[in-house]
């Protein structure tokens, strides 16, 4: 894992200085190392954080005759088997690193080595006697990739904060981006929150040459027709999970040169990837786990009865509200992008612990939800469908009782409750029939923009996501489209990135996601839905599959979904001054984003409160200020930018065939 | 067209080895109408949403074979 950025000129040399200040922008994605190099045409910028080969693999990295040069962000899990097949073909490389085998790859397959490709990773390859620019992105866009236009350049780096060290590319907000924030939790790629800037799309490769800029997308997901699911049997389905997920695991926790560690919630994922490891490697295990000081949200009798079972060593960090609130202009500065939940927050110190202790890979349980249906909106869906099919049906209404247990001690509130929850916005042939609650409840807070905002808002509109759901999905079973809507939207734009990859490169780590492997999910896209959630019983197929290493009281607890604490982060007794500060009327008006009388009102009342049982729509209402308050103050402003600039240490490779100055 | 047998047998088979005992009956009988409906392509009426029905295994079995 890594940082990387680059420029294509049209104009003239690239500025060297300006990449070195993009790289600076990055050292905290790789303290180990940096590198660049620059012809007439194009610069590449690298900083290093060395866990494949760290010796021999610094970058940027060439061929054989110095005509293709890499600047590459990320993992190739399969790399020693795409390399045996290169050698075979040919190929003889310089290093053992995974990196150079892009640079073969894409000699002998062009394009079409990014499907072979079994990973995580964003790439950019420079082709200097075509003067050819290739980005690459992985198929879920675990690593990020940004790039925006200048007069005469094209910019392109892992964080936003890279690209704004050029002082020609604009800063603003992009009315489109907080309108697609403020509906699905995060912006949809190739959209971002600020105007000019873009991300590539996850599964996609992007060409620059003299035939002008193009992407095309060389994998995307994609679910057999319902009823027509390969295998039907439950148990084979659950017997080739668990030797795909064992096989992903297991080339995750090896495929390192230094020690690779795992996170521990207390759920079902991160036991099971866990626990693979340690049944399946002969390597010591260490694991992390994040805990709360309100027992509510606490997890902690889990992780220890998980570790106790593994024999690991294990340590915990203890999050209280007071600790979000310290961290969070750091969170959202890595982040770099408003934010609905304060849960980044946490995992922005699990990984700070896991640095602490000396590693700088951890092994996750993320993506099981996505890939095996285990959120609370699918089986909410499902209640929703079954209820729809005769509403006026009093046992039937019973059935969000299974859902939201305090019903049954409610029952006069139940007719009411059903008739919103079941019936709001509830058409049974609408393709997002899964989202549209978590939609219709997040769209609320864009009440809060200022007037000229939302007027701007309602002339651009955000695309629409469900308009792009593949030809085809219609004949999807309803769980495959609402797995496509949850991967398309909040697994890229938000598990991944605010509260993945960006909090853990936070503090230098690199994280690996087992149930994200390449033939994991194209195993888990053929299940038959009801092998995925059974019923009401979420992710069937990976507790039958593991059922044997996982102990019974996580096997069968309920999911209990990871919650920070929110609002009342920003509304204890020593909470920071910058959230006055940032949300007073003077910052409001200054930054033009929602308007203050409704703020001070929404303030007002945290403040009374203390932040504690305020509605789920408040508590993102608070959210949605605060960060995005941030963003402004951070990226807009250009706050104290010079201080996050790291100082470089002498680069490892530094090639400059504009001055002819090289050393590598 | 009624479902086919094999897969109702396997749904019967892990349907039943998540029954929880001592779960609310007229739930526990939602729980499984939801699951018989989504695996099975059925819809039941009220009356078949019963613990008595849902609650006994070869009652079920009889119900979405459509034999009495």
């Amino acid at each position: 894992m890594c940082g990387i950025c680059g420029i294509v000129s049209t104009d003239g040399p690239p500025d060297l200085e300006l990449l070195r200040r993009m790289m600076g922008r990055l050292g905290h994605r790789g303290p180990d190392g940096n590198g660049y190099y620059r012809d007439r045409r194009a610069a590449l910028g690298h900083t290093r954080l060395a866990i494949i080969d760290t010796a021999g693999g610094a970058q940027p990295l060439c061929n054989e005759d110095e005509t293709l040069w890499i600047s590459f962000n990320g993992e190739i899990f399969n790399y020693v088997e795409l390399r045996e097949e290169l050698r075979d073909r040919g190929h003889t490389f310089r290093t053992s690193s995974d990196t150079e085998v892009i640079v073969h790859a894409w000699e002998e397959w062009g394009a079409d080595c990014f499907p072979r490709f079994n990973g995580q990773w964003a790439v950019a390859l420079w082709d200097s006697r075509e003067e050819r620019l290739v980005l690459s992105r992985d198929r879920f866009g675990v690593r990020p990739l940004y790039y925006t236009r200048t007069p005469g350049a094209l910019l392109f780096a892992s964080e936003v904060k890279s690209l704004f060290a050029d002082p020609r590319v604009e800063r603003a907000l992009d009315p489109a981006g907080l309108d697609q924030t403020l509906t699905y939790w995060s912006t949809v790629a190739p959209q971002t929150v600020f105007r000019g800037v873009e991300q590539l799309e996850p599964g996609h490769v992007a060409v620059l040459d003299r035939d002008g800029w193009r992407t095309s997308a060389y994998w995307s997901i994609s679910f057999p027709e319902q009823g027509r699911e390969p295998v039907q049997d439950a148990r084979e389905n659950a017997e080739a999970l668990r030797e795909r997920l064992v096989e992903a695991s297991r080339l995750r926790f090896l495929r390192s040169d230094v020690p690779v560690g795992a996170y521990l919630s207390g759920g079902l994922d991160s036991s099971v990837t866990a626990a693979v490891i340690s049944q399946y490697t002969d390597a010591p295990l260490h694991t992390f786990s994040l805990r709360f000081s309100e027992d509510d949200l606490d997890e902690g009798r889990y992780q220890k009865e998980m570790a106790a079972r593994l024999g690991t060593q294990h340590e915990d960090v203890v999050v209280s509200p007071t600790d979000v609130a310290e961290v969070f202009p750091d969170v959202v500065r890595h982040a770099e992008a408003p934010l609905l939940r304060a849960a980044p927050a946490p995992l922005f110190l699990l990984s700070r612990l896991v640095r602490d202790n000396g590693y700088k890979v951890v092994v996750t349980g993320e993506g099981a939800d996505e890939v095996l249906a285990g959120y609370d909106i699918f089986r909410e869906a499902r209640v929703r469908m079954f209820w729809a099919r005769d509403p006026e049906s009093a046992k039937r209404t019973r059935a969000a009782e299974l859902l939201y247990p305090w019903m049954a001690r409610s029952p006069g509130r139940m007719p009411a409750f059903a008739r919103s929850f079941f019936g709001r916005n509830l058409d049974l042939a609408d393709p997002a029939l899964s989202h549209r609650p978590r939609w219709d409840s997040t769209s609320v807070l864009k009440g809060l923009l200022s007037a000229d905002l939302r007027a701007e808002v309602g002339r651009t509109g955000a695309p629409d996501v469900v308009a792009s759901m593949p030809p085809g999905s219609e004949s999807w079973d309803p769980l495959s489209r609402a797995q496509w809507l949850e991967m398309t939207t909040l697994l890229s734009g938000y598990i991944l990135s605010s509260q993945g990859e960006r909090m853990l490169m936070a503090n230098s780590v690199e994280g690996r996601f087992p149930f994200l492997d390449r033939d994991v999910v194209e195993l888990a896209a053929t299940l038959p839905a009801r092998h995925k959630l059974f019923g009401l019983e979420e992710k069937y197929v990976l507790k039958q599959a593991f059922s044997d290493l996982v102990p019974p009281g996580i096997l069968r607890r309920p999911k209990q979904p990871y919650r920070a604490p929110d609002a009342a982060s920003f509304f204890t007794p020593d909470r920071p001054d910058w959230v006055e500060e940032l949300t007073s009327e003077r910052a409001l008006r200054e930054a033009g984003v929602f308007e203050p009388a409704p703020v001070a009102g929404l303030m007002a009342k945290g403040a009374r409160t203390r932040g504690e049982n305020m509605s789920n729509t408040d508590n993102m209402r608070v959210l949605a200020v605060v960060s995005t308050q941030l963003v402004h103050h951070t990226f807009i402003e250009d706050h104290d930018w010079s201080a996050q600039e790291r100082a470089l240490p002498p680069p490892e490779v530094a090639v400059d065939l504009v001055t002819h100055d090289r050393s590598s | 067209m009624s479902p086919d047998p094999d897969l109702v047998a396997q749904v019967l088979r892990d349907a039943e080895a998540l029954r929880e005992p001592d779960a609310d009956p007229e739930l526990e009988a939602i729980r499984t109408a939801i699951l018989l409906e989504d695996s099975l392509g059925i819809v039941l009426t009220d009356d078949d949403i019963d613990p008595d029905v849902l609650g006994d295994p070869a009652a079920v079995a009889r119900l979405v074979r459509g034999t009495p």
